[in-house]
């Protein structure tokens, strides 16, 4: 709504409540335009059909045409209701239930409720009371109904509290026919009955008199839907090609005629009651085509028609897919591609979506000259602008004629709609949008190309990679939307994760094993790399004092390159990833370089690896900055240490390949001889088995007992073959780089490439079915070896026997179907989650209330901390309080 | 230099009502630790630090407004999909599987009454837990004995329609029956004629009159697995070492009479079938064991979520004094908002009984007022802009 | 052997029983309603055990809970009894 609407119509009106009830016939007659009579819908000559089911007077779907009711043209016409007077009355379907429980829970004569007086009083105070809240309405009134029911066939005493009529059992034949004993009940006579209960008792029976009648279950009229909402599209042949609905309707209006006039004709019984069915079965399918025990209704192809129910049920249905969830304007979609050299809070937007996506702004004293600029040079240049908006509303649509006129025209006060310009705020999403990092505001970055380009320090939150991946952009429109995605959703505002406080953007991969080799011990650069370095990095600070000086050329060391990315009054101290986790730590003095410890913002000792700026684990640096800082500090830093290591790398080169599995021949036969060491093991407990010396352990039998020993005994073969290719793998091989700094894989994956792959399973077993009681033909049957039950000896890199292969692929299948299943399931969990809690929120007195007003907690999660702020669940990192306090305080000293 | 005494007594001072009880205990712990093995604090540094704490405090307290239960959702709902599927893992004893994993995350959020593998795992009183003996005797009292499992070997007399049944006198000792006992219970099985017993040959010999031979074998299927004592609903029981004390894991789980077997710590018994603890130890026991059993196995598999989100999940479902689902037939279905209902599960089920108890929607709720097109409540959407309208005069200024 | 109370169970917090005084500070401190707070059933295996204990019928009051094991120490939660 812009300011003008609001001069005209006043400040936006608030929806604030929505009323449900059923349509009693009255206000079906009321509401209805038009009394439908002919089953057609359009003259030979095209016409619609004055009468007919397209009257012109329920509203207006050709273009140029206008609604005979309200006189407006196609587009602003909602539609208009008409109806139909059913010759018979008919049962509604979705009440059928209800319409039962109310025959058996009353008279037949005086149409009471069948319990005495006092308990009438009793069910009422009950309502009253216990109907509030507690979600037991339902089971208090299908408790009435069953007490009243019993009288009807159950007990012996079967008459009426009030009229002492006797009461005869009926019978409900799904979906829409009753029986009194014997007799069937027609609708006229249920509606009649229905007719006489008192407004008091319907209330009890779940029928709110102030919104419905139980009678009006009973359908004397049906309203004809406007044809806005079932429009019959024209073929490209010219043939009209008419709505699911209003094909029902046709059906409905030829039967309801056929009876009529049967009816006037005085036709036997039996030809009116088949008649009367028929309607019966025309008005259920138009309600819901898919009602048990009733053949779905089909058009001429034989496809089932798609009715009311249908239409609005399901994932495909108006509720899931139109209503809570629409389609919107100012958005784009394309492929991502990585880009390291923009920030973690830019999006690299494709000019061609700049120039077709725009944001509105207004004219002012200010922007007039920048704005007017943008217009001259038009839409198809970029920068430029599509539109502008005069006072009155008016759009005008800046093209190559128009520009120059448009521009001159632009005043104070008149809205351009100009192209997306570097800095706008944009949103930034990846299905499956499965927690709020899934959609964050970045800034806009134009760029030349087709696709959109992201830091990829924010791959983890949109678990994005490149393999071809598309993500949705949006452009918010107002000031007041900009505001909030800049302040709130922004990308530097996320880099704590509300799930556990630890940081989810981060380095990851290359950024990591990179940052292992810019500082460790030996790497220094020439002042010519160094001021390269800093260049891509955006660091401008002045050059430290260089340490290393070899034949008067100075060198700097990648500590103090790393410590410019610092703030200069940051003291920390942590174990890096790589620690090797000795009895004893040495502090800055290990041997090994893994303690960190920053003095002042300096580097002293130490080597920067997965446990300081890694992604979806534990940080110690990362999020220090974010919290203690702020998140400026931290945005800068990761731009910072991702170009900085980026190009370090370009420097230091960084690789791997297959001979950092290599491993020397006297490893190798110590692998092997663990390995059959193994084997023999299984044989020996195989042995014992077969001799009946094996005992069972407690509650399982010896068949179990075998298997779990042996596949203890397999582990712990192949554990110690990988540690002892462990042993001969250091820091100098590529592989290893990335196992120990968090890089990429760990341990486990390189001795499985180095020493041996180990038991394959399915299910957590090993592989034992396949063919009968063996996992391949190649075994005889019931051998429980090694071999034969997928244990895989070889490595990767020496490569796998076909049988070896063939286990393997087996455990990789689960794992694929593993995956599939997953999804779908935890999906589900996750909408459900969704909708039960959503409505949840903290309110100003800090308890965390629904939004019914019941309390869920009194402080949230009963110390009022936010996870995303606070540390790995703790509120406030004590131990990291003190240390801070106590370095600034011997600083003041 | 500062003593213990002033350390306290500051912290007590600054921190009081200012910060959460648990904040406040390791504030002093790790104050005094850290005094005594690390740095000697001044006076004026424990009061900046204890003025630090209180800030970061108020630094991490949530906003008004911040929609928790999504964010709850969302931080269980997005591990859900790193999570493994069907993982039967060993809960303390390697004997016992139990589901772990997606399935029962969904299993406790579906409050299924009868949990795929329920095991209970069972604390010992003073008197039993220190003995392996006495704890196997507890064990037995707990564990079912079946005919099968006294009996030595069981034979047909196809001739005379007979079963027999060799008892093994240490089993029957083992499981701590006596052979009146067993006559006893079988004397009450209908289908046999007449019971005899061998005191030679130790064998419970059963007639049965004139039956097929059909019928003998099934009969004698039934026989074999008749419970002769022990608890219903707990298959095996077994005892385990943890320290110094014995504990007693059991497959299968029935906690109320658990809880009264003579040998058992009743304060410490633990099952995981949620409903069961509802029953016995009412709605906030449940409500401590939802949050233990989830958190569990998020631990197992390694996943990380804040207490806090798995806390709001659990006093949603313990909201209205019983376990209500996640889902149609719980906290969703109950929803006051007919929109709400409607747009998740059973559409127009929904529209319908809204229609004929004339509800009203308040639209105060997020989908609702989405499907209105309306800001939802929450976040940035509970608060109000009020804007003075600029005077038209001054507008060109 | 004791008698089985599982007011002593580990899994069963703390249940008080708050004084009618307390109930309005409480609601006032809130400002709330009863029927705005969490409820707890009388059939509830606690109130039971409570009633027996104290030999007063506790639908319509509120029960203070103090849970353990909570991120502040000691939770503090309320529920309203009902039927």
């Amino acid at each position: 709504m812009n300011e003008e609407e609001i001069l005209i119509f006043g400040p936006p009106k608030k929806i604030k409540e929505i009323s449900f009830g059923v349509l009693s016939p009255d206000n079906i007659r009321k509401i209805s335009v038009k009394n439908i009579v002919q089953a057609d819908t359009y003259d030979d000559e095209g016409y619609p059909i004055n009468g007919g089911l397209m009257d012109p007077k329920l509203g207006v779907i050709d273009p140029g045409l206008k609604c005979h009711t309200c006189n407006s043209k196609f587009g602003e016409c909602q539609g208009h209701f008409g109806h139909i007077e059913l010759a018979r009355p008919v049962v509604h379907v979705g009440y059928a239930k209800e319409v039962y429980d109310i025959l058996r829970s009353t008279c037949r004569e005086c149409s009471r409720v069948l319990v005495p007086e006092e308990r009438i009083l009793y069910y009422e105070e009950k309502l009253k009371e216990d109907g509030v809240r507690t979600g037991m309405r339902q089971t208090i009134i299908s408790e009435l109904i069953n007490e009243s029911a019993k009288k009807k066939g159950v007990l012996k005493d079967n008459k009426c509290p009030h009229c002492g009529t006797e009461q005869i059992k009926i019978k409900f034949e799904k979906p829409t026919s009753y029986k009194e004993g014997d007799k069937k009940l027609t609708p006229a006579d249920v509606r009649e009955r229905m007719e006489n209960i008192s407004d008091r008792e319907t209330a009890l029976l779940g029928w709110n008199p102030n919104a419905s009648r139980p009678e009006w279950a009973i359908l004397t009229v049906l309203p004809v839907s406007p044809v806005t909402v079932r429009p019959s599209i024209t073929l490209e042949s010219g043939i009209r090609s008419e709505d699911d609905l209003t094909h029902k309707l046709v059906d409905i209006i030829r039967i309801n005629q056929r009876l009529r006039e049967n009816l006037d004709a005085g036709a036997p019984q039996l030809i009116v009651e088949d008649l009367w069915e028929l309607l019966q079965y025309h008005v259920t399918t138009y309600f819901d085509n898919e009602v048990s025990g009733v053949p779905p209704a089909r058009h001429r192809s034989g496809r089932v028609l798609k009715t009311l129910t249908q239409r609005l049920k399901g994932k495909e249905g108006r509720f899931r897919n139109n209503l809570s969830g629409k389609r919107v304007d100012f958005s784009a979609r394309t492929v991502i591609s990585p880009d390291p050299n923009i920030s973690i809070n830019e999006v690299g937007v494709p000019k061609f979506i700049a120039m077709e996506l725009t944001i509105p702004e207004r004219v002012t004293g200010k922007n007039i000259e920048r704005l007017r600029k943008l217009v001259v040079s038009g839409s198809d240049t970029y920068p430029g602008a599509n539109y502008i908006i005069r006072y009155d509303g008016m759009r005008k649509r800046v093209t190559d004629i128009t520009r120059d006129i448009l521009a001159e025209e632009i005043e104070v006060g008149y809205i351009v709609e100009r192209h997306l310009l570097d800095g706008d705020i944009v949103l930034f999403n990846r299905q499956p949008s499965l927690h709020r990092l899934s959609i964050m505001a970045h800034e806009v970055r134009v760029m030349p190309y087709r696709t959109f380009r992201l830091n990829l320090c924010v791959c983890p939150p949109y678990n994005a990679d490149f393999d071809g991946d598309e993500m949705n952009m949006h452009v918010p429109q107002t000031e007041e939307a900009q505001a909030e995605a800049r302040i709130l959703m922004r990308v530097q505002e996320q880099i704590i994760s509300p799930r556990y406080g630890e940081p989810v953007i981060g380095g990851s991969q290359d950024y990591l094993s990179g940052a292992y080799l810019l500082t460790k011990k030996t790497t220094k650069f020439a002042r010519e790399q160094v001021d390269q370095m800093l260049y891509v990095s955006s660091i401008n600070t002045d050059l430290p004092e260089p340490i290393i000086i070899e034949d008067g050329v100075p060198y700097w060391t990648g500590k103090q390159l790393f410590s410019l990315l610092l703030p200069p009054d940051l003291n920390i101290a942590y174990k890096s990833k790589v620690c090797k986790k000795c009895d004893v730590c040495e502090g800055k003095k290990c041997r090994h370089d893994c303690y960190v410890l920053i003095e002042n913002g300096k580097l002293i000792s130490g080597v920067i690896d997965g446990s300081t700026f890694k992604a979806r684990s534990t940080c110690k640096l990362l999020d220090k900055l974010v919290k203690d800082y702020d998140t400026d500090v931290g945005r800068k830093f990761l731009d910072s240490v991702t170009c900085l290591v980026l190009w370090s790398n370009g420097i230091l080169g960084f690789s791997t390949g297959i001979d950092d599995e290599d491993i020397p021949k006297e490893g190798l036969d110590v692998i092997n001889k663990v390995l059959n060491e193994g084997k023999e093991k299984v044989d020996k407990l195989i042995g014992s088995y077969n001799e009946g010396y094996l005992e069972p352990l407690p509650g399982r039998s010896v068949e179990e007992t075998l298997e779990s020993k042996i596949m203890q005994a397999l582990a712990e073969a192949r554990d110690k073959a990988g540690s002892i290719a462990e042993r001969y793998l250091g820091m100098n091989r590529g592989a290893v780089v990335m196992a120990k700094t968090g890089a990429k894989g760990n341990m486990l994956d390189i001795t499985q490439m180095s020493a041996s792959l180990g038991q394959m399973s399915v299910r957590g077993n090993r592989l034992h079915r396949g063919y009968m009681k063996r996992s391949l033909s190649s075994f005889i049957q019931d051998d429980v070896n090694a071999d034969a039950r997928g244990f895989v000896s070889s490595s990767y890199k020496k490569g796998l026997n076909p049988k070896e292969f063939f286990f393997h692929a087996m455990g990789g299948r689960e794992g694929l179907v593993d995956t599939a299943v997953r999804t779908a399931q935890s999906g589900y969990m996750q909408r459900r989650l969704m909708n039960a809690l959503q409505d949840m929120s903290v309110s100003y007195n800090g308890t965390v209330c629904t939004n019914d007003g019941v309390v869920a907690q009194f402080i949230y999660g009963e110390d009022g901390i936010d996870p995303a702020k606070s540390t790995y669940g703790k509120a406030v990192d004590i131990d990291w309080i003190i240390h801070k306090n106590l370095y600034q305080n011997k600083e003041a000293e | 230099m500062a003593s213990d005494e002033f350390i306290l007594e500051r912290l007590d001072a600054i921190l009081h009502y200012k910060v959460s009880d648990a904040i406040m205990d390791e504030s002093k712990k790790k104050l005094i630790d850290y005094n005594a093995n690390v740095h000697e604090f001044t006076e004026a540094e424990v009061e900046i630090i204890a003025n630090d704490i209180v800030l970061e405090y108020d630094k991490a307290r949530v906003d008004p407004g911040e929609p928790v239960g999504t964010v709850s959702a969302q931080s269980l709902g997005e591990p859900g999909t790193q999570m493994t599927l069907n993982t039967f893992h060993y809960a303390g004893v390697a004997e016992i599987n139990v589901t772990l994993g997606l399935p029962r995350i969904i299993e406790i959020v579906d409050v299924r009454k009868d949990p795929s593998t329920p095991v209970m795992t069972i604390a010992l009183d003073e008197e039993n837990k220190y003995s392996r003996d006495n704890a196997i005797m507890v064990a037995r009292r707990i564990e079912g004995t079946t005919v099968e499992n006294v009996a030595r070997q069981t034979a047909l007399d196809v001739i005379n329609t007979e079963f027999h049944v060799y008892l093994d006198s240490e089993r029957i000792e083992d499981a701590g029956l006596v052979m009146e006992d067993i006559i006893k219970k079988l004397k009450k099985v209908k289908a046999i004629e007449r019971i005899r017993y061998d005191e030679d040959e130790n064998t419970i010999i059963m007639s049965l009159g004139d039956i097929s031979l059909f019928k003998l074998r099934r009969f004698s299927q039934k026989i074999k697995i008749l419970p002769l004592k022990g608890i219903k609903g707990i298959e095996r029981a077994m005892i385990k070492k943890e320290g110094d004390e014995y504990f007693v894991y059991t497959e299968g789980s029935n906690f109320a009479d658990v809880l009264e077997i003579p040998g058992v710590d009743y304060k410490l018994a633990m099952t995981n079938n949620i409903y069961e603890i509802y029953e016995v130890l009412g709605i906030e026991a449940a409500r401590n064991s939802i949050i233990e059993e989830i958190q569990n196995v998020l631990d197992e598999q390694g996943l990380e979520v804040d207490r806090r989100h798995i806390m709001l999940l659990a006093d949603a479902m313990c909201l209205e004094g019983d376990i209500q689902q996640i889902g149609r037939h719980g906290i969703t279905g109950e929803k006051a908002s007919v929109l709400a209902r409607a747009s998740f599960e059973v559409t127009t089920g929904h529209l319908l009984e809204a229609a004929r108890e004339g509800e009203k929607d308040r639209l105060t709720g997020v989908t609702e007022n989405v499907i209105v097109g309306q800001p939802i409540p929450l976040g940035t959407g509970t608060v109000d802009l009020v804007m003075k309208v600029i005077d038209e005069d001054n507008k060109e200024a | 052997m004791d008698k089985v109370n599982i007011l002593e169970h580990k899994l069963v917090s703390k249940h008080i029983i708050l004084s009618i005084e307390e109930e309005e500070s409480f609601l006032k401190k809130y400002n709330i309603s009863r029927n705005n707070l969490p409820l707890i059933k009388t059939s509830d295996p606690v109130i039971k055990a409570l009633e027996e204990q104290e030999n007063i019928l506790l639908k319509g009051r509120i029960i203070k809970i103090i849970r353990p094991n909570s991120p502040a120490g000691e939770g503090i939660y309320y529920r309203y009894v009902v039927e």
